[in-house]
């Protein structure tokens, strides 16, 4: 009975915001070990370089330090590599900030979300930074990943764009710029729905924001048409997109605040 | 001073588990990454220290993974706790064998309730909008979690009955 009364309270007690400074001190110290490890689950093995080889007795250390000095060598170069990623990859975001007037913040994911109900991911950003529920994230030069789910004072949940709850308004860059709604398939593909019967799609069509969407500016990219659903007997034909990145594999990104 | 010491360590595990938990979910493919660690970790401590301090594990511990979930809170830490709780009803009153078998059944018992609570809450946050979530992965993923986790219970309860209390009895 002591336990039933202790659950029910933290949960009220969560949602009244009671528990948000332990719940903080305790995100202190969760988030840079998931940092962490969704860093490790991003990186690709490393090939392990081979021995060299020496059969004088006496140079025995030299050798035996030379050994372990040359086994850091795959280690530096995935964390240059990985520098080199994320410096490429903020210089496009700082681009395309550049070119726009919209108030931004750019932060990291940290991590993703445990349980299989949808695709979501954490990043390390959140109230106090200025982040607000449907704010949209993008990534590089201004591609849409998905929209703020949850914020917390220093983090958010983003719902990504295959995630069986996300919606977007969308227009498709043909002549008669086409607009749907960009929905989620359950984590496992992307499609616009409600794209009027009688327009002309075709694959390849670029897919962006329309900005008839509250905080959400036109022209975020967000994919491409990979294939196209027409019955004659339905007022709305549907196409199945390709996302313009990996959602799976992104590290860095910015959220837009105010437009 | 013992007090503090045994609050230490306690902080320590539920850190450590959170983070093992949140760790086999990133790293390890599918379907390895179903498998329940915090659960496993739950089931052979009953078994082996028959305390139910477990609860309290369980509830501070699913206090701390509800930090990397997307759903509302309070559907793990609920159905985490009773199910952690009657699991140690049951292996007091029901399970009192000291098989491996029995050690089996009450981790797919322990996974079956946590899981059943969990897809009710589900249903019912479901119908107030809050998630809209694809119930044939979900499916798959608990008879994954269900298969996967009993099997790790299977394998490692045999190294740790030596050391559990009640054998010791016995062999007194």
């Amino acid at each position: 009975m002591t336990i039933f009364i202790i659950v029910i309270f933290t949960i009220i007690f969560h949602y009244l915001g009671f528990l948000k400074d332990i719940e903080n001190f305790f995100w202190g110290i969760l988030a840079p070990a998931s940092s962490y490890i969704y860093d490790i689950s991003l990186t690709e093995g490393e090939e392990k370089i081979t021995k060299p080889f020496r059969n004088l007795d006496d140079l025995k250390t030299s050798y035996v330090e030379l050994y372990y000095e040359v086994e850091q060598v795959p280690v530096l170069e995935a964390k240059m590599q990985e520098l080199k990623d994320q410096n490429e990859e903020l210089r496009k975001q700082l681009k395309f900030q550049n070119e726009n007037a919209y108030k931004y913040v750019n932060g990291t994911i940290i991590g993703k979300t445990t349980e299989t109900v949808g695709n979501t991911v954490i990043i390390d950003i959140g109230s106090v930074h200025g982040v607000k529920e449907g704010n949209p994230v993008f990534v590089g030069e201004g591609v849409f990943i998905g929209k703020i789910s949850r914020v917390e004072n220093e983090r958010s949940i983003v719902r990504l764009l295959n995630d069986s709850q996300s919606k977007v308004a969308a227009t498709v860059q043909n002549g008669e710029r086409s607009i749907g709604v960009v929905e989620g398939g359950y984590g496992i593909s992307i499609n616009m729905n409600l794209i009027p019967q009688n327009e002309k799609i075709a694959v390849g069509d670029v897919i962006i924001t329309s900005g008839l969407e509250e905080n959400i500016p036109r022209g975020l990219i967000i994919g491409m048409i990979e294939s196209t659903e027409k019955e004659p007997y339905k007022p709305f034909q549907k196409a199945v997109l390709r996302s313009a990145v990996k959602l799976d594999n992104i590290h860095l990104i910015s959220v837009i605040t105010e437009i | 001073m013992r007090l503090l010491r045994n609050i230490i360590f306690f902080l320590i595990g539920i850190i450590g588990l959170t983070l093992a938990n949140i760790s086999f979910s990133y790293i390890l493919p599918f379907p390895f990454q179903t498998m329940n660690f915090p659960f496993v970790s739950f089931v052979l401590i009953i078994l082996w220290r028959e305390s139910g301090i477990v609860v309290w594990f369980a509830f501070f511990s699913y206090f701390l993974i509800e930090l990397f979930v997307d759903i509302p809170f309070g559907i793990l830490l609920f159905s985490s706790t009773f199910a952690i709780l009657f699991t140690f009803w049951l292996y007091q009153n029901v399970f009192t064998n000291k098989s491996w078998y029995a050690a089996m059944i009450l981790g797919a018992v322990s996974i079956f309730l946590f899981r059943t609570l969990y897809v009710g809450f589900l249903i019912f946050a479901m119908l107030f909008g809050q998630v809209d979530p694809s119930w044939s992965n979900i499916l798959t993923n608990i008879l994954w979690e269900l298969v996967l986790t009993t099997g790790i219970i299977g394998i490692i309860y045999p190294f740790i009955i030596p050391f559990s209390h009640k054998k010791k009895m016995y062999i007194q």
